[in-house]
């Protein structure tokens, strides 16, 4: 099945193994977790699990769609932190604040992937670098301004985020809408047509007339906000604003993008891909937190994940 | 003219950098230019310059190694968990922590090259697992001291001043230099990254030497975690966090770009002490960890814009 479009074919049939093996590995996994370990089928450890998933399947989509359009996304840890900060630190007790801080943290989040695009667009700096800058310097003006955790978040806030009826939680349902919002977007606008183009082959999108400045700063931006969302989610989890809260997000998403079958060199792979890879890891997260392991087994199993994957993905390319 | 300016910051930008640092440093707090200071800082810069040596190399072919803080820190807790101080058995575990780097660059080498990761996303994962491996090692409890040689090599000084790191550190960029500059297998490592292809076509096996200059990056990082581990003397589990960042950000001052093909080693060396003196600069005047994030990122933005240009 190929599909032309502008003399760039997108064979999607075989694109879409990846996806397949993801979800497959997924069911086998949840399978066997659910059936040789008892106390991960708790319905108390299932509702943790959903809220566990939320923030980095969030952030995947955002790393999937940079990657995609041919970037890497480094500053989402970065992104976190200052939502986390400004979050805890200015929303105060009336929902008037509230209202004004989460503007405040949106257009910050607006800003910085705007930043990241630009400097993509008009240099030749490597988006590696370029992120992994930007995130520095962000983090510096965060640590900056509050080295050690602090503030809070008002309660009607964080209830309204971590709301649960069940296993469902408001961070579950944020997760479904945003992931059929940005399916729908990458698979059928035009915007995320000329993303994949852009990441499959940037001179042809170029001569074919595609507006890449644009297309890359709305990756970038789309990213942030989605990291800003779950940083959002993570502060009312742990209720104070932390600098150093996305630490540990930038390489997981990564991964989870990978595992989901988006290659890095860009141009092919999906986004629903990207919500399986983070749930396997969150997954094997939680199974290795409540089975008792010691932690420290998370960075092997998280750091031979990112090879695994990357060498199953380095067989396709464009 | 543009062209000429661009290739004149290149190639001596980063000198010009450190004089201007040395300068307004020596402005602001006459006391962090005195030759005592600059020695305890070139002392210290020595652990990142050797590790930038080895990053310095695979800039140039192409690669990249984020792996080296985890890696650092790895050798750190070998040396110093192994042998506890004593003295006995030193000279094995120092071959053990060099075979160790060797096979860290062997493996990072082989998932670049055999198996086609990305040398970004490649070394990350390496760098995790082997955060995993001193973790688990550890027990999350740093334990252990380094034995007198190492303390020697990592604090110790030569006719009363000079630091034996910096000794060390010299000696090794000297030969890097060397290797480039003149002989057949330098030459290699630039074709390998000015043109994989065409330097295949002619004859050089670029996979094997991708692989080996991995393997001499990952000695030279092994040789920086041994100098770290006698300079902290006891190991701490998070000394290594910032060198990769930092190691990319020497060389990438010194003039050597992505693209790949073209470097030279001395302004990496130039680099790494740009990095450590702003660094201590930074604390003196109470910017300390933040304006270090901020500073570190604003100069490797800048200063790539600056070598590189714009895109048209």
């Amino acid at each position: 099945m190929h599909i032309k479009v502008f003399k760039l074919k997108i064979n999607f049939k075989q694109t879409y193994k990846p996806v397949f093996y993801t979800y497959l590995i997924l069911s086998i996994i949840s399978t066997i977790f659910l059936v040789f370990f008892p106390i991960f089928r708790s319905e108390k450890n299932i509702s943790n699990l959903l809220v566990q998933i939320a923030p980095l399947a969030i952030i995947a989509i955002g790393q999937a769609i940079v990657i995609i359009g041919g970037g890497v996304d480094l500053s989402v840890g970065a992104v976190i932190s200052v939502t986390s900060v400004i979050a805890a630190n200015f929303m105060g007790d009336s929902i008037l604040a509230t209202l004004i801080t989460l503007i405040c943290i949106f257009a910050c989040a607006v800003f910085i992937g705007y930043l990241n695009g630009l400097i993509c667009n008009e240099t030749h700096i490597p988006p590696l670098i370029v992120t992994l800058s930007t995130a520095s310097i962000i983090q510096g003006f965060i640590l900056l301004y509050r080295e050690t955790p602090g503030g809070s978040i008002p309660k009607f806030f964080s209830n309204f985020i971590l709301y649960k009826f069940g296993i469902i939680s408001t961070p579950i349902i944020m997760v479904i809408i945003l992931n059929i919002l940005f399916i729908y977007i990458m698979s059928r606008s035009t915007f995320g047509l000329y993303t994949y183009s852009v990441g499959g082959h940037e001179e042809y999108a170029r001569m074919v007339g595609i507006n890449i400045k644009k297309v890359r700063i709305g990756n970038y931006i789309i990213s942030a906000v989605l990291s800003s969302m779950a940083g959002l989610i993570l502060t009312c989890r742990i209720g104070s604003g932390s600098s150093l809260l996305g630490a540990p997000f930038v390489l997981d998403s990564i991964t989870a993008v990978i595992i989901g079958g988006v290659t890095f060199a860009g141009g092919l792979g999906f986004v629903s891909g990207a919500l399986g890879g983070a749930c396997i890891i969150a997954m094997l997260s939680n199974a290795l937190n409540i089975s008792g392991v010691s932690p420290f087994y998370q960075y092997i199993v998280k750091g031979a994940l990112l090879i695994i994957a990357m060498m199953a993905s380095s067989k396709r390319k464009l | 003219m543009k062209s000429i300016l661009n290739k004149v910051f290149q190639r001596g930008g980063v000198y010009i950098s450190l004089i201007l640092l040395l300068i307004i440093s020596g402005i602001i707090s006459p006391n962090t230019v005195t030759p005592m200071h600059l020695l305890r800082i070139l002392r210290v810069a020595s652990i990142l310059g050797i590790m930038s040596i080895g990053q310095t190399l695979l800039i140039i072919s192409k690669g990249i190694d984020l792996s080296v803080g985890a890696h650092a820190t790895l050798v750190m807790v070998i040396i110093s968990g192994i042998t506890l101080g004593n003295p006995k058995y030193t000279f094995l575990v120092i071959i053990i922590c060099l075979l160790v780097g060797l096979l860290i660059g062997f493996i990072n080498g082989l998932l670049v090259v055999k198996f086609n990761i990305e040398p970004l996303v490649g070394s990350l994962g390496v760098s995790t697992l082997i955060t995993g491996v001193y973790y688990l090692y550890t027990k999350g409890f740093a334990a252990g001291v380094a034995p007198p040689f190492i303390h020697y090599v990592g604090t110790g000084t030569v006719f009363g001043f000079l630091p034996v790191s910096l000794i060390i550190w010299a000696i090794l960029a000297g030969i890097v230099i060397f290797i480039l500059k003149r002989t057949i297998f330098g030459r290699y490592i630039y074709a390998c990254g000015a043109n994989p292809e065409a330097a295949f076509t002619a004859g050089i096996k670029v996979s094997n030497i991708r692989i080996l200059i991995y393997m001499v990056s990952g000695l030279l990082t092994a040789i920086s975690g041994l100098v770290l581990a006698g300079f902290l003397n006891s190991p701490t589990l998070v000394a290594g966090s910032s060198y990769p960042l930092d190691s990319i950000a020497a060389v990438i001052i010194g003039g050597t770009t992505f693209a790949g093909g073209r470097g030279n080693i001395g302004g990496t060396v130039a680099g790494s002490v740009v990095i450590v003196f702003l660094a201590s600069f930074l604390t003196i005047i109470g910017l300390g960890q933040a304006g270090k994030f901020i500073f570190q990122g604003l100069i490797i933005l800048v200063l790539v814009f600056i070598y590189t240009g714009r895109k048209k």
